[in-house]
């Protein structure tokens, strides 16, 4: 492993190190969604971004091609500089933007707003953030303050399930992280770092030169799996829980779990065992593709070459008509093996800052009690219980077509919204359409969602904006603004704070002074924004020890007492939440509601497995189709498809075909390639921009009935060669 | 954006049923096209794997020269005189024969925005 910060950070402040007369300055990447993000280094001269480079030292690095064309994005022509808002109907095929100045549209927005409020109550308006996930704290706090408990995000779709079924299991949101010196067996499940963050690879890299094994499920053959795992197991999309089950049964029938954990610690094991006999190897085999020999080999190498840790999908496995269970089956493995919370296990952090990663934020400040306390405004609680019950910060937006139909949402504040993210999109862009006023705020002018707005405002860029600060572990990052905004561009959380004071909350939004906000929050650390420097970041110093088996020493439970902070204080593989919401209350397998085996009279017609929404390199979801450095890496929408799967149908390489299947008909072409096996048909999403080409017209509005998420990874389709 | 030096390959290998990917980079073709050549350069620097090791391939002791000298890598397709790029890892034989000459892959052409409409 090559020491980078060494290597390479300049000894000068001087961008060239010889006089070239350039400068350097720092900021963060949002190019994709992860959270915390990657460093960005920027080389300037006469105020201009010349050239940018991996910030090495920060902690993730290096830069992908993402990051990188981050440049791109900043100087595109077609960014948009002003607010705009519509002339004609909307309807018409053209909105009409006109140039409006702030003013005109901070006072339009407010009076919007108003009104709704006055004639539906403030929860009629919708609050929601898309990508990236920075502006969310402010967001949110908007909400709060306005009385609107209906605040949602994308992850309605994308981690919070997987949160959610962790929250079911421990009580507490953990899904694994990265091998530590300590971990011998790394279970990689439905993720592929590689391209969803490279960041992550060099640290991969090391654990197996030290000696790691690596588990690797995932459908695909994906570099991670290729270059990673020991064992690679292929289960058929939607089958994943039934995989783990299969891996249980094996671990339970020989002995493998760990006993005393088991005994003291979780709650529903008997029951679990019996239902697990129907989970013998060589019947998951038929059911998941998976050689029965493998699953044995995987669930002893799992179970015995202890630590294991786990790095699962955030949404790979959600995306699914099972999608909650399939993830508590998975964390069921972890709990059984005794890997939580042991050092090179699923740990826990003993001593984590008093903020929250998955929204950026920080309960107080976003007002949560408050939002408790407005539960029985929220439009979700009926459609979607447990999460209403659990996931306190934000609702479940995939049903927003039936919340505009039965007029619980009259207006939506969007930021960075994609609306063809969803499933059947044309429902959703209806639903923008007949709401009373929509507002976006976005980088580019995106007709798929802006034709169905009021109104867009122009966001500034990660040069731009200083907010929020980010942290890992214990160490807090800021970020200046690197240039001025491009025209007329704002901050979300300048956005957010202007509308607020305006609304008459100048309290609650400190007279409309994001840094103020900030420093807000970072009080209960003791520092303020101005106190942490770039690009060093600053440590603020644990409290004391890192401890493991915290459920022993009651550092998990509010009350101090030993155990978990579920109902039953145990490890919950039978919940008791799922039990009182009426659904299955043991981690259970169900065939995906569109499968061969579920629905064999469909799959006569479309004999080909559809899977979607996986991630590619340079691409994230829908964005940055507008960058060419990006674009010219990926060109066009295309169908992966296993080179016997296409001969068979006479397709070649970049062929023209379509896709179809009983919802709908796309047409893109041909990828012929081994990464999917026979009888799988991959195809990345977010191809709005290019006629007939979205895959989100063949995903149908089935959710999972825990979660509300929706099964983009399983459904059929057939393949064919057109034109 | 200018034309790009160095790319990454990624084949079929009808063999071993797999996708096999290789770097190919300008030093198959000219002296390094960023003109970097006392450090490491930017393809090297930049790749997010670590996959790409820069160093003096004649030298047993250098991280590069060593896996040279021990065998472990084999030469790319490259121009003659010209410093040359090797490959550490197992290329499928049905890959191996495909690989095509510098001069056709390198450097990747940029393609300007365009209507990719179907």
């Amino acid at each position: 492993m090559k020491d980078y910060e060494t290597l390479f950070m300049d000894a000068s402040k001087d961008g060239c190190g010889n006089g070239c007369g350039e400068s350097i300055a720092y900021t963060f990447c949002d190019a994709c969604n992860q959270v915390p993000y990657c460093g960005v280094k920027c080389y300037l001269r006469n105020g201009q971004i010349v050239r940018v480079e991996s910030w090495y030292g920060f902690p993730n690095a290096p830069l992908c091609s993402k990051g990188f064309a981050t440049l791109q994005r900043q100087y595109h022509p077609q960014r948009l500089g002003y607010p705009l808002i519509r002339t004609k109907p909307k309807g018409l095929p053209d909105p009409g933007w006109v140039r409006i100045s702030w003013d005109e549209a901070y006072d339009i927005i407010v009076s919007k707003m108003k009104e709704v409020r006055d004639k539906y109550g403030p929860e009629a308006v919708l609050f929601y953030c898309g990508d990236p996930k920075e502006m969310r704290p402010a967001v949110s706090r908007l909400a709060t303050v306005f009385g609107s408990p209906n605040f949602g995000t994308e992850s309605s779709t994308c981690f919070r399930a997987a949160a959610l079924a962790s929250q079911l299991m421990f009580g507490l949101i953990a899904l694994g992280n990265l091998p530590t010196k300590e971990t011998k067996t790394v279970l990689i499940w439905g993720t592929n770092p590689a391209w969803s963050s490279p960041y992550n690879m060099q640290k991969l890299f090391s654990a197996k030169e030290k000696g790691a094994k690596f588990i690797v499920v995932d459908t695909r053959r994906t570099p991670v799996a290729d270059k990673l795992a020991d064992i690679h197991l292929q289960p058929r999309p939607g089958t994943d829980a039934a995989l783990a089950l299969g891996m249980i049964n094996v671990i339970i029938a020989r002995g493998l779990y760990d006993r005393e954990f088991v005994e003291n610690w979780t709650y529903g094991f008997e029951a679990l065992k019996e239902y697990v006999k129907d989970f013998a190897p060589e019947k998951v085999e038929e059911t998941t593709w998976v050689p029965a020999y493998k699953i044995v080999d995987a669930a002893i190498l799992f179970a015995a070459n202890r630590p294991a840790t786990l790095m699962a999908g955030a949404s790979t496995l959600t995306h699914s008509t099972n999608a909650v269970q399939t993830v508590r089956s998975i964390l069921t493995l972890v709990a059984l093996t005794g890997n939580f919370d042991v050092p090179g296990g699923v740990a826990v952090p003993t001593h984590p800052l008093p903020f929250r990663s998955h929204d950026m934020g920080d309960p107080d400040f976003i007002m949560e009690e408050k939002k408790i306390e407005m539960k029985h405004k929220r439009v979700d609680k009926d459609y979607f219980p447990v999460w209403a019950e659990l996931v306190h910060e934000q609702i479940q937006v995939n049903l927003l077509p039936e919340y505009v139909r039965d007029g619980k949402i009259r207006m939506a504040i969007l930021f960075g919204a994609n609306v063809t993210m969803w499933p059947q999109f044309q429902e959703y862009q209806e639903a923008l359409k007949n709401m009373e006023f929509v507002v976006a705020v976005d980088y580019f002018l995106r007709p798929w969602t802006h034709n169905y707005v009021d109104m867009v405002l122009p966001a500034a860029t990660n040069y731009e904006r200083f907010e929020p600060f980010i942290w890992f572990g214990r160490k807090i990052y800021v970020r200046k603004p690197v240039v001025k905004p491009y025209l007329e561009a704002k901050s979300d959380w300048q956005i957010v704070f202007d509308l607020a004071v305006r609304l008459g909350y100048a309290e609650e939004f400190w007279n409309g002074d994001t840094k103020a906000g900030l420093n807000h929050i970072l009080q209960k650390v003791g520092v303020t924004l101005d106190e942490i420097p770039v690009p060093d970041g600053l440590e603020i110093p644990p409290l004391g020890q890192e401890e493991y088996r915290k459920y022993e020493k009651g550092l998990l439970r509010k009350d101090g007492k030993p155990g978990f902070p579920t109902p039953t204080g145990r490890v919950e593989i039978w919940s008791t939440i799922l039990e009182k919401h009426g659904y299955d209350p043991l981690p259970v397998f169900k065939e995906p509601e569109e499968s061969p085996v579920s629905r064999p009279d469909l799959a006569r017609k479309y004999p080909l497995i559809l899977t979607t929404g996986s991630r590619v390199p340079v691409y994230t979801h829908s964005k940055w189709r507008e960058l060419s450095w990006l674009r010219d890496l990926m060109p066009r929408p295309v169908a992966s498809i296993n080179p016997e799967d296409a001969e068979e149908r006479n397709i070649k390489e970049g062929d023209l075909v379509a896709v179809e299947n009983s919802h709908g008909k796309i047409r893109v072409y041909a990828h012929l390639t081994y990464i999917v096996p026979p009888g799988v048909v991959d195809v990345f999403h977010g191809w709005a921009m290019v006629p007939k080409a979205h895959v989100n017209v063949l995903i149908p509005r089935v959710f999972d009935p825990i979660s509300g998420f929706p099964a983009y990874k399983v459904g059929l389709c057939q393949v064919y060669k057109v034109g | 954006m200018e034309d790009c030096w160095n790319t990454v390959l990624e084949f079929n290998s009808h063999e071993e049923k797999r996708v096999v990917w290789i770097p190919y980079v300008c030093t198959q073709l000219r002296e390094p096209a960023c003109g970097e050549v006392s450090k490491p350069p930017p393809c090297v620097r930049s790749c997010p794997c670590n996959a790409r090791i820069y160093g003096d391939l004649d030298s047993p002791t250098d991280p590069a020269g060593k896996l040279v000298a021990e065998g472990k890598a084999k030469p790319l397709p490259y121009e003659t005189d010209k410093p040359k790029a090797y490959y550490f890892g197992k290329i499928p034989g049905d890959v191996e024969v495909l690989l095509p000459k510098p001069s056709e892959v390198l450097p990747r052409k940029y393609i300007p925005l365009m209507d990719v409409s179907p």
